[in-house]
């Protein structure tokens, strides 16, 4: 495997990855939102293509995404945006994540080349089958440098995990509970035991759990026998109501920074 | 089998089941065990039981002769609006229901577009004592009040859903949703063919008994096959079933009737074979109405059940191959053709299934021809829409 971006990611300390919707709460904010996260020292980006119809997201990824695409987001429009990604400072690892039907839309291998042509590390793709990546999409991750990610739940079986361990995926996306993206977290023996497993089954892959992880306390608790966590929701709720900058395609800078600062800052 | 899966859920190049991890446990169970289940002598003697004493089964094949005439061809009307709760959507439930409690869940969930998928579901819940919650659109809830208030009266719980287009395919949405949370004691009762692997294939092998029936009424009365058969397509449940013993009969034609809403170059439209392309939505790969963008598009019809973006991948599959032909009717050609029903037959059909009477015009049928229509269900939940499409003029002849 070549060395990568997720090489760089922190040894002493649980990964920080944030999820947030491209073109929202504006057009043009994509590239903005991901340097002011790699500014508060996030460690991991990924950055959510929208879809009309995202079946694993609950309702704020969902208002993100139908508003995203409201300012007409699209995915060529977003491979337009992340050319500026790499050039502008943006150093920690970038992954996309999204739905099969935009990407087979734009062209499977198209979609691939202009991720790696933008410094994209690696594809979050949630209603990809396990025996559809093995053969459509395992050669175009490995043509192109890009690491897949693999969800697991409680319900995963052991052989299914080392399967996807075997892949060399960038992290493990481990399930906290049994929800779409939004949804709270209990804190219960049952999802310790469910990480412990995991943990015991030593693993190749940086087990990172998300769904449910909201703030520092839900940040602390998952990562207790985990590598790191993913917040989407709850940032993206954070980043709602900025207001307007000055061309009416992006959002205030100044006010962007502070918001995404200050979210950042109450984690760690 | 007329319509053979492969192993892994796909139609030539549609189907397959592109569902995240958090389903693929309950999807693959069901892959794995629903033809041995439906194969079960016990299941397929309760099953049938069920369908006769309580659902009504088989169904007429009422030969309809004032349209005959009109048409100049014998014109036969398989009347699955005759079942109890008014549609063929029951003979889906009743078998989605005992599998169900063969898989030992308790609680059942379901989306529901003209509702009358929501009625069928709370129907065989209450008849099994398991809980039931339908996900519907908060529009078609609005212009098929009648079946929420059944769905409720059966003792469903009717969850509004006002995400998107506020229709079928969000409904859809939230009902998977809900599975993704609730995955230890609940089964989805899909109400199309539509969905991943297993589901498009479970539900057209439920519903194929109106084909099977169909057969046999027409060996039976004077010997011969029918030379068309015509249903209409929403996510194409009825149709699947009406076309499925027929499909390996080359000489009998297969007529998908699909809504073209206000027009198909009107951008109000659910014409999904003329208008769509292919793509993955709910769960498999199917053509479906989408902008250049991957983004799904927003269906029109005037009946809430055909109101959806894409078709399941049979269809799909039967439409890539030439085998079924697909064409479209427009809500006013519908209007007409229920008016058309009620006036020479003494049937108020629903408005789905006026898509399919509205159809039969276009054929170019011949007085050698005989045409089994799939008359999917009855009109009384859409008495609104028509009193509402007709006004003053609901008493003017046809």
């Amino acid at each position: 495997m070549a060395c990568s971006r997720f090489e760089q990611l922190p040894s002493g300390r649980k990964a920080l990855s944030v999820f947030f919707t491209a073109g929202y709460p504006r057009l043009n904010d994509t590239v903005r939102v991901a340097e002011a996260l790699q500014a508060a020292e996030v460690d991991m980006l990924e950055i959510g293509f929208p879809f009309s119809d995202p079946v694993a997201d609950g309702p704020t990824i969902q208002e993100s995404s139908l508003a995203a695409l409201g300012n007409g987001m699209t995915v060529a429009e977003l491979f337009r945006q992340l050319e500026g990604l790499r050039r502008g400072g943006v150093t920690v690892p970038v992954l996309l994540m999204g739905y099969l039907n935009p990407l087979e839309r734009y062209g499977r291998e198209r979609f691939f080349a202009d991720a790696f042509r933008c410094g994209v590390d690696g594809l979050i793709l949630p209603d990809m089958p396990f025996d559809e990546y093995r053969i459509n999409f395992k050669p175009l991750f490995e043509k192109y440098r890009l690491r897949p990610v693999f969800l697991v739940t409680s319900r995963s079986d052991d052989a299914r995990i080392r399967d996807f361990d075997a892949e060399a995926p960038a992290f493990l996306y481990v399930l906290s509970s049994d929800a779409v993206t939004g949804g709270r977290t209990d804190v219960t023996g049952e999802r310790d035991g469910f990480f412990r497993r995991l943990r015991e089954m030593r693993l190749k892959s940086r087990l990172v759990v998300g769904f449910g992880v909201s703030d520092r306390e839900s940040f602390a608790a998952v990562t207790r026998h985990t590598d790191g966590a993913i917040i989407g929701s709850a940032f993206v709720r954070a980043i709602a109501g900025l207001p307007e900058g000055e061309t009416g395609e992006a959002s205030d800078l100044a006010a962007l920074r502070k918001a995404v600062s200050a979210f950042i800052g109450g984690l760690r | 089998m007329s319509m053979p899966v492969d192993e892994r859920g796909f139609f030539g190049e549609f189907g397959g089941a592109y569902v995240p991890e958090m389903l693929y446990p309950n999807v693959k169970e069901l892959q794995e065990r629903y033809v041995a289940i439906l194969g079960e002598r016990g299941f397929q003697d309760e099953l049938s039981l069920l369908l006769r004493d309580f659902a009504g089964r088989p169904t007429p094949l009422f030969e309809a002769k004032r349209l005959s005439e009109g048409l100049g061809c014998e014109v036969l009307l398989k009347r699955e609006d005759l079942l109890h709760t008014g549609a063929h959507k029951i003979n889906n439930t009743l078998g989605q229901i005992l599998l169900a409690k063969r898989l030992g869940r308790r609680r059942i969930i379901a989306e529901t577009g003209a509702g009358q998928h929501g009625v069928a579901t709370a129907t065989v819940c209450a008849l099994m004592g398991l809980s039931c919650v339908v996900y519907m659109g908060e529009v078609d809830m609005k212009r098929q009040a009648l079946n929420v208030g059944r769905m409720r009266l059966l003792g469903a719980e009717v969850r509004g859903v006002g995400s998107g287009s506020r229709t079928l395919k969000d409904a859809t949405n939230e009902a998977m949703r809900d599975w993704i949370a609730n995955p230890h004691d609940t089964h989805y009762i899909i109400g199309s063919v539509v969905g991943p692997h297993p589901f498009p294939d479970m539900v057209a092998r439920f519903q194929s008994v109106i084909s099977q029936e169909m057969r046999e009424q027409c060996l039976t009365r004077g010997g011969r096959l029918p030379t068309h058969v015509v249903a209409c397509v929403g996510g194409g449940s009825n149709a699947m079933g009406g076309f499925f013993h027929f499909i390996g009969d080359d000489g009998v034609a297969l007529v998908g009737v699909e809504a073209a809403g206000c027009g198909l170059a009107s951008g109000r439209s659910a014409a999904t074979t003329a208008l769509g392309q292919p793509g993955i939505l709910h769960g498999s790969r199917t053509l479906f109405m989408q902008t250049e963008d991957g983004q799904v598009e927003e269906a029109h019809s005037i009946s809430a059940g055909l109101d959806y973006p894409g078709i399941g991948p049979q269809h799909a599959h039967l439409f890539a191959t030439g085998r079924v032909r697909y064409v479209s009717v427009t809500d006013t050609e519908a209007l007409a053709a229920a008016k058309l029903l009620a006036r020479r037959e003494g049937i108020i059909p629903a408005l789905e299934s006026a898509h399919a009477i509205a159809a039969l015009q276009g054929l170019s049928l011949s007085g050698a021809d005989r045409v089994v229509v799939v008359l999917s269900g009855r009109g009384d939940k859409d008495m609104a829409t028509y009193l509402e499409a007709f006004g003053e003029g609901i008493s003017d002849g046809v």
